[in-house]
């Protein structure tokens, strides 16, 4: 639970930053770059995660959920990307990380 | 307590899609994204004035070589608008001695509506400003800076926020013209704040360094709002028209406050 209300506050103090403070840094990676920070956290927690914890996914959806919420598209949009993202990554890390992992 | 738990995580799952279809589909959406907005207007307020001056400061360390040269062509820029300026005041002075004489009125200005900017939407070229439906603010009203550069216009209307698409948004197109050529065309947003002037005919003449501007064609904004200057002219013998690359004159970096046109 601490963890969840920590995610909460981390992706909310994000998407202020990303909609207010970077908009200004028209530096690299163009339109991208107001994805980034989220999405550099999501894709972590799924990776360093252990096993059969859905944490990951939960920070996928609430990533996901916060962009939506600051952008122009339905609700829903970037809440579907970022899981997706999520459960790829778990399904990577499964099927073919994990399996070379404990055989070395 | 493995089906238990798969139990649960459809529970959660449909529990999520229940919650999403019923914002898209209800208006309780937009006023979910207003009390988001309301909540964290203060912070974005000052998180975008921070990020404002700091680029500000970084961009005027990394070009303090190209200042020099700026300062010598705004100088002489300036001294050649003092003349025009003058001329223009006499100008001015003989018109409106003409307009007493014809007994005209003078063309009525603006209806404005200060607004404050809170923060920009994720990936898309929109702003979100601080006035909404209470403020009498509608879809469709353009927004200017201070010094009438087109910013763009009123998207969505929220309760206390309302969006601005900007002109450089892939969404937005209007009538425009270069300033006293008289050429016109059409300005469309590329995205990711860049612009390019398009479906100029070919015998009309434009340069780099012309001034663009709405024209009256444009229903959406009144004429002559300034919009950018004209960097490149791309001409080709296989297509009809040409198109020209603007640096539009409005800057994301220094820009806090905007005005809308309630009246025009």
């Amino acid at each position: 639970m601490k963890n969840i209300i920590l995610l909460i506050l981390v992706f909310y103090i994000l998407i202020l930053i990303q909609t207010s403070f970077l908009v200004h840094f028209n530096i690299f990676l163009g339109e991208f770059r107001e994805f980034i920070p989220i999405f550099i956290i999501v894709v972590l927690i799924n990776i360093f995660e252990s096993r059969n914890k859905f944490l990951g996914i939960f920070s996928g959806i609430l990533g996901g959920f916060f962009l939506d919420i600051f952008s122009g598209s339905f609700f829903g949009f970037y809440t579907v990307i970022f899981l997706g993202i999520s459960l790829f990554i778990k399904f990577i890390l499964k099927k073919y990380v994990q399996p070379v992992l404990r055989r070395a | 307590m493995k089906t238990f738990r798969s139990f649960k995580i459809i529970i959660i799952a449909v529990f999520i899609i229940i919650f999403l279809i019923f914002l898209n589909l209800t208006p309780l959406g937009g006023s979910f994204k207003n009390l988001f907005y309301l909540a964290s207007s203060p912070i974005q307020k000052w998180l975008w004035g921070a990020g404002g001056s700091t680029s500000e400061f970084f961009g005027a360390i990394s070009e303090i070589e190209n200042l020099k040269k700026e300062n010598e062509e705004l100088k002489r820029q300036n001294q050649e608008l003092l003349a025009k300026n003058v001329s223009l005041e006499e100008l001015k002075k003989e018109n409106e001695t003409l307009r007493e004489v014809l007994n005209l009125g003078l063309k009525s200005e603006f209806k404005l509506k200060f607004a404050e900017v809170i923060g920009k939407e994720v990936a898309e070229d929109s702003l979100i400003i601080n006035q909404g439906s209470k403020d009498n603010m509608a879809q469709g009203f353009p927004v200017i800076t201070s010094q009438q550069v087109l910013v763009g216009r009123i998207s969505e209307v929220y309760q206390n926020f309302s969006k601005v698409m900007l002109i450089s948004s892939k969404k937005s197109s209007f009538d425009a013209q270069v300033f006293e050529k008289k050429a016109e065309g059409v300005i469309r947003g590329k995205g990711n704040l860049n612009l390019f002037f398009d479906l100029v005919p070919k015998n009309s003449e434009i340069s780099p360094g012309d001034t663009v501007v709405s024209s009256a064609l444009s229903r959406n904004f009144p004429e002559g709002l300034l919009v950018g200057k004209i960097t490149e002219v791309k001409k080709s013998d296989l297509e009809p028209f040409q198109k020209a690359e603007i640096n539009h004159f409005f800057d994301i970096n220094s820009v806090e406050n905007l005005f809308i046109i309630t009246e025009f």
